[in-house]
């Protein structure tokens, strides 16, 4: 696949998966890497801009006797985006599967 | 293509190629990409897989760098949209100041800032303080703050609803605020508010002295146990207790209830409803308007324009009564012009 293709679409699928529930860097790059093959470091320079966007919060969970692991979560304004990008996905999906048909 | 197949050398070319971006940007990627490696291995990838699925670390550091800009700052903000949030700090002083943001600014060069949820409510706590003054922003309905040793300086909106400052050593400082309730408790700092509006202050310290200038609210209540209480203050109630401490209030209220153990009392203003000063040790020395004034002392002497009265005196006529009780000390009172 297109590579720059992934990179736009990585957006929105991240979004998505943080909405279905909270997760850490890890859980949420093997979700990912296992349906797209991007680069798990794309994955957290995204996560970095989406923090610094205030689409992502991150909280820490004590990691018993490890180091607390860092979470992400979306924010209120972080949930709106992604509605939006998934409304544009499906409608841009749409209109290229009827181009192509 | 750079064939880095350990994590141990893929941490050190990505902190190698990242060394010019700040310090805690730097610090918070290690820390992940350490969990990343961590979690990996605990599910059985070896971290050549580990560093594959990561791709080239040339890449990754480019990315990381244009997303950070060309000064290397990351840009660190935080919403906080919660009507509750709980600030806990280790240590410091507290500064409170009016302000227009509406958002929770903290620069990451200073501290980092660590948030988690509890039900509704969202934590956030703030570590590696590195430079003695910090500042925050915030806007919320409630903040809640606890403090032990740093200077930290918050600048709250007009729209306050809440402040709750909670200090082990630290002082607490504020000017200028407009705020419904605020709860102001240190253990030995000293809490110094000035020119202050509001429906509820609320002002704890135990050896720590209490200053209030110029402060307008319904109700005062305060509490110290060594320190001073220094009181300018105009509303409709104050309540307070002292032990050791001296009270020394000015103003006009509606009713005045205040107890000490071993320190003075002294009061200067307007009192327009039944109050009472009691003090066991010290002297009270009063100089209010007309009312009437109910004194008594066990051992000491009431003085009333130089006369000298024993054990319980009474004067004026006004609606409002002021009691005024003294085991040992002396008791002073004066009409004011």
């Amino acid at each position: 696949m297109n590579p720059q293709w992934k990179k736009g679409v990585l957006e929105v699928v991240v979004l998505a998966q943080l909405a279905k529930k909270d997760q850490y860097g890890y859980e949420l790059s093997e979700t990912i890497h296992d349906q797209m093959d991007v680069t798990t470091a794309s994955l957290y320079v995204l996560l970095k801009r989406f923090v610094n966007d205030g689409l992502v919060t991150t909280y820490l969970v004590d990691g018993g006797s490890g180091p607390a692991r860092k979470y992400y979560a979306l924010t209120e304004s972080g949930k709106t985006k992604c509605h939006e990008l998934i409304e544009q996905w499906l409608a841009f999906v749409t209109n290229v599967n009827t181009l192509l048909k | 293509m750079n064939m880095i197949t350990t994590r141990d050398e893929y941490m050190t070319a990505l902190a190698m190629g990242l060394k010019d971006i700040d310090h805690d940007g730097l610090n918070d990627l290690l820390n992940e990409m350490d969990q990343y490696f961590k979690d990996g291995i605990n599910q059985g990838k070896s971290e050549k897989e580990l560093c594959e699925a990561l791709g080239d670390v040339d890449d990754f550091i480019q990315e990381f760098k244009t997303m950070v800009g060309n000064n290397g700052v990351t840009n660190h903000e935080l919403m906080v949209s919660n009507d509750g949030v709980s600030i806990d700090v280790d240590n410091g002083d507290v500064t409170i100041k009016m302000g227009e943001s509406f958002q929770c600014n903290y620069d990451p060069s200073v501290f980092d800032m660590i948030s988690d949820h509890d039900g509704n409510n969202q934590h956030i706590r703030f570590e590696s303080i590195r430079k003695s003054t910090i500042s925050i922003t915030v806007v919320n309905d409630l903040i809640n703050f606890l403090s032990s040793s740093h200077q930290i300086e918050i600048v709250v909106p007009g729209s306050m609803h809440a402040v709750n400052i909670n200090t082990e050593n630290g002082e607490i400082h504020g000017d200028g605020l407009t705020i419904d309730t605020m709860v102001l408790t240190s253990k030995r700092g000293d809490i110094e508010i000035k020119n202050s509006h509001g429906l509820t202050i609320e002002c704890t310290t135990q050896a720590g002295d209490i200053e209030l200038v110029n402060c307008d609210h319904d109700d005062l209540r305060f509490g110290s146990n060594m320190g001073d209480v220094t009181i300018g203050f105009n509303g409709k109630t104050i309540t307070g207790q002292c032990d050791l401490g001296d009270i020394e209030i000015n103003g006009d209220v509606n009713r005045i209830d205040i107890k000490d153990s071993k320190g003075d009392i002294d009061f200067n203003g307007w009192i327009h409803e039944d109050s009472s000063m009691t003090t066991s040790l010290g002297d009270i020395d009063i100089k209010t308007n007309d009312i009437r004034i109910v004194a008594k002392t066990s051992l000491g002497d009431i003085d009333i324009d130089g006369d000298y009265h024993h054990g319980y005196y009474q004067l004026g006529n006004g609606s409002a009564t002021l009691s005024l009780h003294t085991s040992t000390g002396d008791i002073t009172v004066d009409t004011l012009d």
